[in-house]
């Protein structure tokens, strides 16, 4: 029981950060992101038992993660992404540039459709191999090397358009 | 390695592509480049704030889980009708054993005064310790637990998430009449009974709280029932 305290407390240590940040990923909402953490610490708890392998936890708890947001969609009807915090901080006017090209970024990724934005964030966030990435989500390793090629693509026109969009304003 | 397929490989993961093994042409290595200051790009750009002691809210939250998961509350199951008469007879029955088998088990958690007396006399540090908006970082960790924190009826002047007992709790500091006066949120703790303690510097009480336990803590001859008076009103858990 102790060894499982003092694991557990270091997983929640070491790895929430990135989590909370897969998380916000998949929702696009802090508070929905924050629930998804706690519900998935709390699953992982049930099985710690089953954790052998303390090098596994990282990608065995967002795998956790990615069931959770699942349940999320199954238990009521949701929007694909809920953005409520998201387009608060959306003022520009404000912003240094760098700053400015970080939220254009984000607005871009989010706008992807799940199937882009999964392996992206898992790409990104948690460092994962398209081999890894591939037996997360049931898919080919090569199925997901095509999603993460247009998935950048479409971030990138995305951002071509919005720079093209902002020049004609100017 | 065709070109397209390079390209598809080089977007895709491109730091997972050792040039050295490959003898890239210029615009190939350009490409690499620029596929790789994309995903930098696209990384900073996921690189949200995180929000202020969430790993001390899932610990408190972790601790105020039961063994078998729920938070902190039972889960009555009605019974059948048929079952109910040989129910009655089976909790008689277990009732005498229960009765029974007490004289030999000791009531829950027994070391709980002496723990709580360790852990602050290890953590004096915090008794005068004046953190500024202690009751606005109280709020979200107590919220993490089901409670609420009237600030009005009882100021703090220091709030934090630590280790006591073996499980996450909540460490507070209030001010009492002769001093600062220690308060421990213990959540999950189980507390049979009030049980009271004594060090060499404080005394102290342990009492039930929502789904846990609460030690006070305070100096010797420290009026603690006033401060469980005040913080009856002060802390609200939510059903």
């Amino acid at each position: 029981m102790e060894r499982n305290e003092r694991l557990f407390e270091a997983l929640v240590k070491a790895l929430t950060p990135e989590l909370f940040r897969f998380a916000y990923s998949l929702s696009g909402n802090k508070a929905i992101a924050e629930d998804l953490l706690q519900e998935t610490y709390a699953r992982a708890w049930k099985s710690i038992e089953q954790l052998r392998d303390e090098q596994s936890a990282r990608y065995w708890l967002y795998t956790i993660l990615r069931r959770e947001n699942a349940r999320r969609f199954e238990r009521k009807q949701v929007n694909m992404v809920e953005l409520d915090d998201y387009h608060a901080v959306m003022d520009e006017s404000d912003m240094p540039d760098s700053l400015m090209d970080r939220q254009r970024v984000r607005d871009a990724v989010m706008s992807l459709g799940p199937n882009y934005r999964e392996p992206l964030a898992m790409q990104l966030i948690g460092g994962f191999s398209c081999a890894e990435i591939a037996e997360a989500l049931d898919l080919e390793a090569g199925a997901v090397m095509t999603r993460l090629c247009r998935a950048k693509k479409k971030v990138v026109d995305m951002l071509e358009e919005k720079s093209i969009g902002l020049r004609k304003k100017g | 390695m065709n070109e397209i397929e390079f390209r598809r490989r080089a977007m895709s993961n491109p730091n997972h592509i050792d040039e050295k093994d490959l003898s890239l042409t210029l615009a190939q290595e350009q490409f690499l480049a620029e596929s790789r200051e994309l995903d930098e790009r696209l990384r900073c750009a996921l690189e949200v704030d995180i929000p202020k002691g969430i790993e001390d809210r899932v610990l408190l939250r972790h601790s105020f889980k039961t063994d078998d998961g729920k938070d902190g509350q039972e889960v009555v199951c009605l019974p059948s009708q048929k079952y109910r008469a040989v129910q009655r007879w089976a909790m008689a029955a277990s009732f005498f054993a229960v009765v029974l088998t007490s004289w030999w088990l000791i009531p829950v958690n027994p070391a709980l005064g002496p723990a709580v007396l360790v852990h602050v006399n290890e953590e004096l540090h915090h008794l005068h310790e004046q953190q500024p908006n202690a009751g606005k970082k109280l709020e979200p960790l107590l919220a993490s637990l089901g409670g609420r924190w009237n600030e009005d009826v009882l100021p703090v002047r220091y709030a934090g998430a630590c280790r006591i007992h073996g499980k996450y709790g909540l460490h507070l500091v209030t001010e009492g009449e002769l001093g600062p006066v220690t308060v421990l949120i213990l959540p999950g703790e189980g507390v049979a009974a009030t049980e009271y303690f004594q060090g060499s510097r404080f005394d102290g009480k342990v009492v039930r709280s929502g789904a846990g336990g609460m030690a006070l803590i305070g100096d010797k001859d420290e009026d603690l029932e006033r401060i469980e008076q005040r913080l009856g009103e002060a802390l609200i858990w939510q059903s």
